[in-house]
C-alpha cells in the first residue's frame, strides 16, 4: 500500500483523524471521534507492524480513558484500563495531557492532572503510578498554571526521562524513573518573586532530537517585564542548566517548541503576545532556527497577513517524519495549517473545527 | 415510615433501579438501568462497581465518591440534601444519575 499521511487532531469537543496522500491537499476527514470530549492529547505509534492510534479524551462529567486505534482511526476501543490514583493518595485525575511511548512496543506513559505520571508494559491493559514522581517531596507545591497543573512533556531521551511541569519545572530521571530531580538553572519564573526556584517554573513544552541526547529546547513561559528574551532557552548538558536562544525573536512568550526530525539543530516556535496569547500584531508566524537558536528565520508564506487572534496551543504543533517534512498546527479556531518543506509556505489544510489542542502527523 | 436501622438495612439489602444516563449506558449493555441489591447509595455504588465496573469508572472517581458533576438522586431528592453517600435505600427506590447540565 502506498504511504499515506494521517494526522490526529485533537479538539476541545472530539478527536478527527485525517488521511491522505503524502503531500497532496485533500485529505479525509474522520470524527469527531468521542464527541463532546476534550481530546488534549493522541499518539501516533509506529513501532508495531501496523499503525496505532492512542489518545486520550478527557470528560468533566464521566471521567478519562484511553482509547487505541489500530486500523487508522476508523475505529477506537478504550484499552483495558486507565490511570488512576490509588484510593487513599487523596488526588483524583482530572484530565490526561500526554501520551509518549516507552521502551517497548508496550510501553507508554501518561501524564495526566493533577501532575502526576503514569505508566503501562501491556499496552494499556493496567496502568502503574511512576511513583519517583508521583511521590516527589514537591509535588505538593506545584501550583495550577492557567490550563491547570498538568504533566504536559513526557521526553524519553537516551536512557533519561524529561518531563515538563506547569507549573513544577522540568524533571528528569537518569535512573529508570527511580528518582527525579528538579533541574531548572537558567529557566526563569517572572510571574514569581523569586526568579531562579529550584522549581515552579511554567515550563511550557520541552523537545529534544533523539541523535542529541544532551540538547533539550524549552519553551518557557517568559513574559517578563525587565526582559524580553527569556522565553526560549537551551540546554546542552541534559537538562541540568539552561541558556536563552530567544534573542531576535519578536515575543517573550509561547507555548509548542518542536525539533526537526531529521536535523536535531532547527527548531521551531510560534512566540506570542503575552497578553493575548496571539501573534504579534495578529499577524500569525511560525519561526524556525537551522543554528539550534543562533539566529531565527520568520515563516509567514500563505498564512494570514491580518486580524488572526488565534493562540497555537502546546501540543497543537507537529512535525511528520517525512523526508522534507511538513510543520504542522492547529488552532484556537478550528484550523489546520500545513508548513510545507519545514514551513517555507503555508496551507490551510481545514478549517471550522472546534478548538484545537493538539496535532500528530506520520507517515505510515 | 421509619427508615430502617443501619443493622437491619445491611443484613436485608433493597432491591433498587439504578437509572442512568445515555452517556453511561453502553457500559451496561445499552441498558438505561440496572437493578441493583444494596442497602444505602454508597453499597449501590459498590454494587455497580462489582458488576459493571466500566459504568462506575464514570460515575465514580478513585475515592468511590461520585465525580463533581455528577447528580445523585434517590427518587426525587438530591442525596446531598438527604444522608449523602449514607442515605439509606428502600426496595423499589429508584436512584438516578444524572450530569450537570453544563459545557459550553
Amino acid at each position: 500500500m502506498a504511504a499515506r499521511m494521517v494526522v490526529t487532531v485533537g479538539t476541545r469537543k472530539g478527536l478527527f483523524v485525517l488521511e491522505g496522500t503524502p503531500r497532496g491537499k485533500k485529505f479525509a476527514v474522520r470524527g469527531p471521534f468521542f464527541p463532546g470530549l476534550s481530546v488534549n492529547a493522541a499518539l501516533i505509534d509506529l513501532r508495531a507492524s501496523s499503525p496505532r492510534l492512542v489518545a486520550a479524551p478527557s470528560s468533566p462529567w464521566f471521567g478519562c480513558t484511553i482509547q487505541l486505534s489500530t486500523d487508522l482511526g476508523k475505529k477506537f476501543k478504550p484499552t483495558g484500563a486507565t490511570p488512576a490514583f490509588a484510593a487513599d493518595d487523596g488526588r483524583t485525575l482530572k484530565q490526561i495531557w500526554s501520551l509518549a511511548e516507552g521502551k517497548s512496543k508496550k510501553e507508554w506513559y501518561c501524564g495526566v492532572e493533577p501532575a502526576a505520571l503514569f505508566h503501562t508494559d501491556d499496552a494499556g491493559a493496567s496502568w502503574q503510578p511512576v511513583k519517583g514522581l508521583n511521590d516527589h517531596a514537591h509535588a505538593k507545591q506545584w501550583q495550577p498554571g492557567g490550563g491547570g497543573l498538568c504533566l504536559h512533556t513526557i521526553l524519553p531521551v537516551d536512557g533519561a526521562l524529561h518531563l515538563g511541569i506547569s507549573t513544577g519545572g522540568h524533571y528528569c530521571s537518569r535512573d529508570g524513573n527511580a528518582t527525579f530531580a528538579a533541574e531548572n538553572k537558567g529557566i526563569d519564573a517572572a510571574f514569581s518573586p523569586d526568579r531562579n526556584p529550584e522549581f515552579g517554573q511554567c515550563v511550557h513544552k520541552i523537545t529534544a532530537h533523539p541523535s542529541r541526547p544532551n540538547r533539550l529546547y524549552l519553551q518557557n513561559h517568559g513574559g517578563a517585564e525587565d526582559r524580553q528574551d527569556l522565553s526560549v532557552v537551551r540546554s546542552d548538558d541534559g537538562g541540568k542548566t539552561w541558556t536563552s536562544i530567544a534573542k531576535g525573536l519578536p515575543g517573550d512568550f509561547g507555548f509548542p517548541i518542536v525539533v526537526h526530525p531529521h536535523r536535531p539543530d532547527t527548531v521551531w516556535v510560534m512566540p506570542l503576545e503575552p497578553q493575548t496569547r496571539t501573534c504579534a500584531g495578529a499577524k500569525p508566524t511560525v519561526w524556525r532556527s537551522d543554528d539550534a537558536g543562533a539566529s531565527w528565520l520568520p515563516l509567514r508564506k500563505g498564512l494570514p497577513k491580518k486580524e488572526a487572534w488565534f493562540t497555537v496551543l502546546r501540543d497543537a504543533m507537529a512535525t511528520d517524519q517525512a523526508k522534507h517534512a511538513s510543520l504542522w498546527f492547529g488552532t484556537t479556531t478550528g484550523q489546520l495549517w500545513r508548513g510545507h518543506d519545514g514551513g517555507e509556505e503555508w496551507e490551510q489544510v481545514v478549517a471550522d473545527l472546534p478548538p484545537i489542542h493538539s496535532v500528530r502527523a506520520a507517515l505510515v | 415510615m421509619e427508615a430502617p436501622a443501619m443493622s437491619d438495612a445491611a443484613s436485608n439489602p433493597a432491591h433498587v433501579e439504578l437509572a442512568l444516563p445515555p452517556a453511561v449506558r453502553p457500559a451496561v449493555g445499552g441498558r438505561t438501568s440496572v437493578t441493583l441489591a444494596a442497602s444505602d447509595v454508597a453499597g449501590l455504588l459498590a454494587a455497580l462497581k462489582s458488576t459493571h465496573v466500566a459504568a462506575w469508572r464514570m460515575v465514580c472517581d478513585e475515592r468511590s465518591e461520585p465525580r463533581p458533576h455528577i447528580h445523585v438522586f434517590v427518587n426525587l431528592d438530591r442525596i446531598q440534601s438527604l444522608r449523602g453517600l449514607a442515605t439509606p435505600l428502600r426496595e423499589g427506590d429508584v436512584v438516578t444519575i444524572v450530569p450537570a447540565v453544563s459545557g459550553g
